[in-house]
């Protein structure tokens, strides 16, 4: 299947708007969703084209949202979903529900850019060290007068 | 009897690498297993978007010490896809080279390092010896031993000359007779099937779901490849083939590796026979048109992935890394739950860990004291007894 027709399956089941979508190639489409509907659409992706293999989810700081990429590959095509989370709003629902690969990636994203993922099973520091100041998120854009990283005990 | 918890680590609990892992065990049987990374976070990918995109490329080369030209191989095809450079069909060849010659050195290691984990030690003192001849052709192309900094963006830095040509000929002819040999023992040996077979079993689909990649996802009968699913270099011009096993054991882990170095030496093999003559590098610009970029490639322990956000300047606005070691954790806790206590090592090694990939890290200077010295080679060897 070519990313075009990749984009249009997943409008279709959708019963939403998605925000935009668009293809670079004919194995690569991105999509943009809207944060609320994130785990619906990745539960219908995962059930439209087994196996779909989830390559990772990046997170971005773009100022005003924090936008989360879901890089999948269904039937043979990169498909990046993006959800946009407003930084007041700051919190988005987990995929691990219907995407189990998601977990430690989740993880990363709340340690390193602290949106939260409601329920997730198990949302436990990942990369950073337990006397990392609560509050302070490296991968944020608006937050770098502290400089100095925590204490050094050693 | 009651149910012990206990950590292991974080100082090199089976790798030369920090983690921390801590399992339950009901007398010899591990019941849960769970992993605490992280002791080796360096922000690299914070790092990256306050650098330009050259020095980044340097950064990424550094994310791991046994991988290093997959990384700087999927940062420039990236690059390269957001900037529309194209890449000289040779530097592509190169490459090709590069990549299979790191497969190549890194599945020995691995053997190795498998082999002294299991205490079969022959086998890790034979596979390292040969292993030498793969690291003298790097060391003969690149200049080094590891880091060969090979990748530039736009191309390569080094040509193959037709000296070098005949002795990587040679090389790969040696290492294919080897690798044989190994297959071969690994599938005869007594002691290394005792020890291999029906250990760390997973399934393909608990692969599946839980997002395994590479060598671990194919030894669970998943034929997966970067190569095959997104083709990029010049994969597609020479014949070979994705290689798997029904096994879902170590063994099967082991096997998958080992053919997996023979089909790297014939795809060397071909590549010298049909690189065309030609331009190494093409010009990059200083500054990449704004965009968004996923890339991958195969590296030896499976999927990497690399996002690149370009908001127009030399500076890129997110390079998002993620490591194979990664995709596979959730699947290597897998592996040792419902097993003995003494298959925790090999298990847990079957995955081929990287935590300084994961963690994105140098593991470089000496760690305690952060000062680079020199050491005399007595020093080294004692250092690493110690430890």
């Amino acid at each position: 299947m070519t990313a075009s027709e990749l984009v249009e399956q997943v409008q279709e089941q959708y019963r939403g708007e998605l925000i935009a979508a668009r293809t670079s190639s004919e194995v690569d489409a991105w999509i943009d969703v809207p944060p609320a509907d994130v785990q619906q659409i990745a539960g219908f992706i995962m059930d439209a084209w087994p196996p779909v293999h989830l390559s990772t989810i990046t997170g971005y700081d773009n100022g005003r949202e924090i936008e989360i990429l879901y890089h999948f590959v269904a039937d043979g095509v990169s498909l990046n979903l993006r959800a946009a989370v407003p930084k007041d709003v700051n919190r988005i629902d987990t995929i691990t529900p219907v995407v189990p690969a998601a977990v430690l990636y989740e993880r990363e994203i709340m340690d390193l850019l602290g949106v939260t993922m409601v329920g997730h099973p198990d949302p436990r520091r990942l990369s950073l060290p337990e006397d990392w100041p609560e509050g302070d998120y490296p991968l944020r854009r608006d937050d770098v007068e502290d400089e100095e990283g925590p204490e050094d005990n050693g | 009897m009651a149910k012990l918890s206990f950590p292991v680590g974080p100082q090199h609990p089976a790798l030369k690498e920090p983690e921390n892992l801590r399992f339950t065990v009901d007398g010899e049987l591990v019941v849960d297993a769970d992993i605490r990374i992280g002791y080796v976070h360096r922000s690299i990918e914070r790092s990256c978007s306050e650098r330009n995109y050259v020095q980044d490329m340097y950064l990424c080369e550094r994310v791991c010490g046994i991988c290093s030209n997959a990384h700087t191989l999927c940062y420039a095809h990236a690059c390269e896809t957001l900037a529309d450079v194209e890449v000289p069909e040779r530097a592509q060849y190169i490459r090709m080279l590069m990549h299979e010659f790191e497969r190549i050195h890194s599945h020995m290691l691995w053997l190795g390092v498998a082999g002294h984990e299991i205490g079969f030690e022959t086998l890790f003192m034979y596979v390292w010896r040969d292993r030498e001849i793969i690291q003298d052709i790097l060391e003969m192309v690149s200049g080094s031993r590891g880091h060969y900094a090979m990748t530039t963006l736009g191309g390569v830095r080094y040509d193959i000359t037709p000296e070098m040509a005949d002795r990587i000929r040679e090389g790969m002819m040696a290492l294919r007779q080897r690798s044989e040999r190994y297959a071969d023992i690994a599938t005869t040996e007594a002691t290394f099937l005792k020890r291999t077979s029906d250990v760390g079993v997973v399934s393909g689909e608990v692969c599946r779901n839980l997002g395994a990649v590479g060598p671990v996802l194919r030894a669970s009968g998943v034929a997966w490849d970067i190569r095959t699913a997104f083709p990029y270099l010049k994969y597609d011009t020479v014949a070979w083939q994705v290689r798997t096993s029904e096994l879902c054991d170590v063994l099967g882990r082991t096997l998958v590796r080992v053919l997996e170095v023979i089909d790297a030496c014939d795809i060397c093999l071909q590549v010298l026979d049909i690189m065309p003559e030609g331009d190494i590098q093409a010009r990059f610009p200083r500054k990449v048109p704004e965009g968004e970029v996923t890339a991958r490639v195969e590296a030896q322990r499976g999927e990497v992935i690399y996002y690149i956000r370009s908001d127009g300047s030399d500076v890129p606005a997110r390079v998002k890394i993620r490591t194979p070691t990664l995709a596979n954790l959730p699947v290597s806790l897998e592996m040792v739950r419902g097993g003995q206590v003494a298959d925790i090592p090999i298990a847990f090694a079957s995955i081929d860990p990287c935590f300084s990939c994961t963690d994105r890290m140098v593991v470089l200077d000496d760690a305690r004291t952060g000062d680079r010295r020199q050491m005399t080679w007595p020093e080294l060897v004692k250092l690493g007894r110690e430890r």
